[in-house]
């Protein structure tokens, strides 16, 4: 292979040099570590500085056990799945009425308001996530003092202590973080269709919704599965938000528990770093599944 | 030709530099930092038995100090530095939270790479780090033969500080009996009277607890801010600990503050914040919560740095706080100081140490200055006959009040598992208390819990 490619251009061999760098840090900080977590994953290791004891597949054993007596893993697939959805359907709502709104021509201002509805993604998961661990708190929060001064309520409600306050609460902060930046995405695949399709719409007496219908929605489904696909890896990998809203715990009674939290308690917290290999592999092959299905089902290459 | 080779010696460079710019964030794992002091490990010589009154050796070196409180860590470090100036402490702090600094010392054990030649253990992790393998130096053992130390420490801090294979692995520079801490205005408004053996009375029992809960509330004050204090004197007042020969025990009197929490609760009698919470904090200030559970560390960690404007308040200095004794003595907190087994820096690790436990100077300067309770047996035996030291705060003397209870502690009570076993146990009993579990719902998630992070602990 390098006789041919030095054979027809004598610098050729300069580009491996030039992309040496990159495939020598994926390969310390992404393949090893990976291999690394299965060889971890068959082993009983309690991260002290002993050799972990090569157990076989007594790790997989357990996360199967879990899941086959509804443990607290199983718990944290749905918890992880249901805060996605929560927060991925209102995010796309809001974010393509925003991005078609802030590209239509007579609005104006819309250099400002595309910053604006882009800041909170700027700040990081885990100032939003203590900022609001604060002014949720029970019964003195913010919100709290709040609800009762403007008689929204006469009592206190314990936001953490609700499993479904718990949960929205988490969704509602992550659409809020992330619908800018959904938005921004939306706006460039709406930039990137040819003005003259909706010249041609409006001269044959189209509806303004009716050319968002049938010439924005479908020219914008590549980009839509593109974000689809991104934000289920996100947010299957969900953690640090509410790990520090939660403050570690995924409360109340594990309905906040996510995966990626139940990996790094069991690594962490209980030393228990064959187990949590275990359920980081178990975690991968989830997500890879999911985005083979989200990938084969929507099949991207057929849209254009 | 001579451009040609120029050119391709450039290109090798510079992507060798490249790609090793990339590499530049990872640590050193060489553990070799160059060390002024010899190692004692083979010299035989006896370091052990001189601390408090040998001759004073002129000590230099550089040692770093873990820690998760810098306030208290900084001043430690630089105590020692004042009586040793050749000596360099570098203090480097991880806060508690979310088990950061668990986390960052065992990460850096298991890595050998730049572990603090000394670091602090808190009592709810002290368990898990004397039993962290490679971690915390044998002290037991010569030079330091620290077995010799139960003349000079309370004998519990020592017990609480050896591993299961019976070894002490650190040591302790505070004794944390604890109390009850209540405002004394609010004491004399609704109680009648503000005199600790009084409210200790008012304390004695669940049912005067309740009827206590009981004349508060009805004018408006609740016993406590959260249900935590009434957790923190039940779990200290247990005969058993979490676990024993690898079972889970739900100790009787675990079950009684079960019911007399939900009690509270139910009434309203409590304020119902979770410890450590800003509100928490805020709520020493107000008046509509009477009283915390008060450990030697907490007049000062619980009460004034609560306060606002902390130490220049004036209710900081007032006598406008009371102690009195809890219905079981209870003990609470502390943190243990133990040696990195790998260090290079060993002898020096080892005075510091000293210097912070059987130090009899230290340990008076420090509990005079800080007022807290130290484990130093002399000093506690001299601060509790010393009728002028009373703590502004209380104006009682904490030494003569918390030595009576001393006694009645055993190190037995705690486990390597106490942080998360509690950590399940609250947020269970949170459920419960909001109402979203019964009493048994509440048990079986507790336990469930433990058995998730434990699968080793047999539950029933």
């Amino acid at each position: 292979m390098f006789k041919s490619v030095f054979k027809n251009d004598k610098y050729a061999h300069y580009g491996y040099i030039f992309i040496l760098p990159f495939f020598i840090v994926m390969a310390v900080f992404m393949v090893y570590p990976i291999l690394n977590t299965f060889y971890l994953s068959l082993t009983s290791w309690d991260g002290g500085v002993s050799s972990p004891d090569f157990i076989g597949f007594k790790n997989y054993g357990r996360v199967l056990e879990d899941i086959r007596t509804g443990g607290i893993f199983l718990k944290s697939i749905g918890n992880t799945w249901i805060m996605w959805i929560l927060n991925v359907i209102p995010q796309f709502f809001l974010a393509l009425a925003l991005a078609v709104l802030l590209t239509s021509k007579s609005f104006k201002g819309k250099e400002f308001f595309r910053a604006v509805f882009y800041l909170p993604n700027l700040i990081t998961m885990a100032s939003v996530g203590a900022l609001f661990l604060f002014l949720l708190d029970y019964p003195g929060g913010s919100i709290n003092n709040l609800l009762i001064r403007y008689n929204f309520r006469d009592e206190p409600f314990n936001f953490l202590q609700s499993v479904w306050a718990s949960r929205l609460s988490i969704s509602t902060l992550l659409t809020w973080m992330w619908f800018g930046y959904t938005m921004i995405i939306f706006m460039a695949g709406i930039k990137s269709i040819p003005e003259e399709y909706f010249e041609a719409a409006t001269v044959d007496g189209a509806s303004k919704w009716k050319a968002f219908m049938n010439i924005t929605l479908p020219l914008l489904r590549p980009i839509m599965i593109y974000q689809v696909v991104t934000s289920v890896i996100g947010g299957l990998s969900m953690y640090d938000l509410v790990q520090v809203l939660t403050q570690g715990r995924g409360g109340p009674m594990n309905s906040t528990t996510t995966m990626v939290m139940q990996v790094y308690r069991q690594a962490f917290t209980n030393n228990n770093f064959g187990y949590s290999s275990a359920l980081a592999i178990a975690l991968f092959i989830h997500i890879f599944i999911v985005v083979f299905i989200a990938i084969k089902v929507i099949k991207p290459h057929q849209v254009d | 030709m001579n451009k040609q080779y120029i050119k391709k010696g450039a290109a090798v460079v510079l992507s060798v530099l490249m790609t090793a710019s990339l590499l530049v964030g990872c640590r050193d794992s060489g553990g070799d930092t160059p060390t002024p002091t010899p190692t004692p490990a083979d010299t035989g010589t006896d370091v052990g038995n001189n601390g408090d009154n040998g001759e004073e050796k002129e000590l230099t070196g550089k040692l770093s100090f873990a820690h998760f409180n810098e306030h208290e860590a900084s001043e430690l470090a630089r105590a020692f530095m004042d009586r040793h100036p050749g000596v360099e402490v570098d203090v480097r702090i991880t806060v508690r939270d979310n088990d950061a600094y668990v986390t960052a010392i065992t990460s850096d054990i298991r890595s050998g790479a730049d572990v603090p030649d000394v670091f602090a253990a808190e009592a709810a992790d002290v368990k898990r780090l004397v039993n962290f393998e490679g971690g915390y130096e044998d002290l037991s053992a010569a030079p330091y033969n620290a077995e010799t130390f139960d003349s000079k420490l309370l004998p519990f801090t020592i017990d609480i500080g050896r591993s299961n294979d019976g070894k002490i692995r650190a040591l302790s520079h505070q004794g944390t009996p604890a109390a009850i801490g209540y405002k004394r205005t609010l004491a004399r408004e609704h109680l009648g009277t503000d005199d600790p053996k009084d409210i200790a009375e008012m304390f004695s029992t669940p049912e005067r607890m309740m009827q206590t809960a009981q004349t508060l509330g009805a004018a408006g004050v609740n016993i406590f801010p959260s249900w935590g204090e009434l957790m923190r004197m039940y779990l200290g007042a247990r005969s058993q600990p979490w676990v024993v020969d690898g079972k889970l025990v739900i100790d009787d009197k675990v079950n009684e503050m079960i019911d007399l929490v939900k009690e509270f609760r139910d009434n309203g009698y409590e304020g119902g914040m979770r410890a450590w919470t800003p509100q928490w904090s805020a709520a020493i200030n107000d008046e509509e919560n009477f009283a915390w559970a008060i450990p030697t560390w907490g007049l000062r960690w619980i009460i004034v740095s609560g306060m606002e404007d902390e130490e220049a308040n004036p209710m900081a200095t007032a006598g406008e706080w009371g102690l009195a004794e809890a219905p079981t003595p209870y003990s609470w907190g502390g943190t243990w100081f133990g040696m990195y087994s790998g260090s290079n820096n060993k002898e020096l690790a080892w005075e510091f140490i000293k210097f912070l436990t059987i130090d009899e100077e230290q340990a008076e300067k420090h509990a005079r200055a800080s007022g807290d309770f130290t484990s130093n047996l002399a000093v506690i035996e001299k601060l509790a006959n010393d009728d002028s030291f009373l703590h502004p705060l209380i104006n009682q003397n904490p030494y003569a009040f918390y030595l009576p209870m001393v006694d009645s502690f055993r190190g037995e009570l705690l486990t390597q598992y106490d942080g998360t076993i509690e950590d399940a146990f609250q947020n269970a009993m949170d459920s419960y208390l909001a109402g979203n579990l019964d009493r048994d719902g509440m048990f079986r998630q507790f336990k469930n819990q433990v058995k998730d992070d434990f699968p080793e602990i047999d539950v029933d």
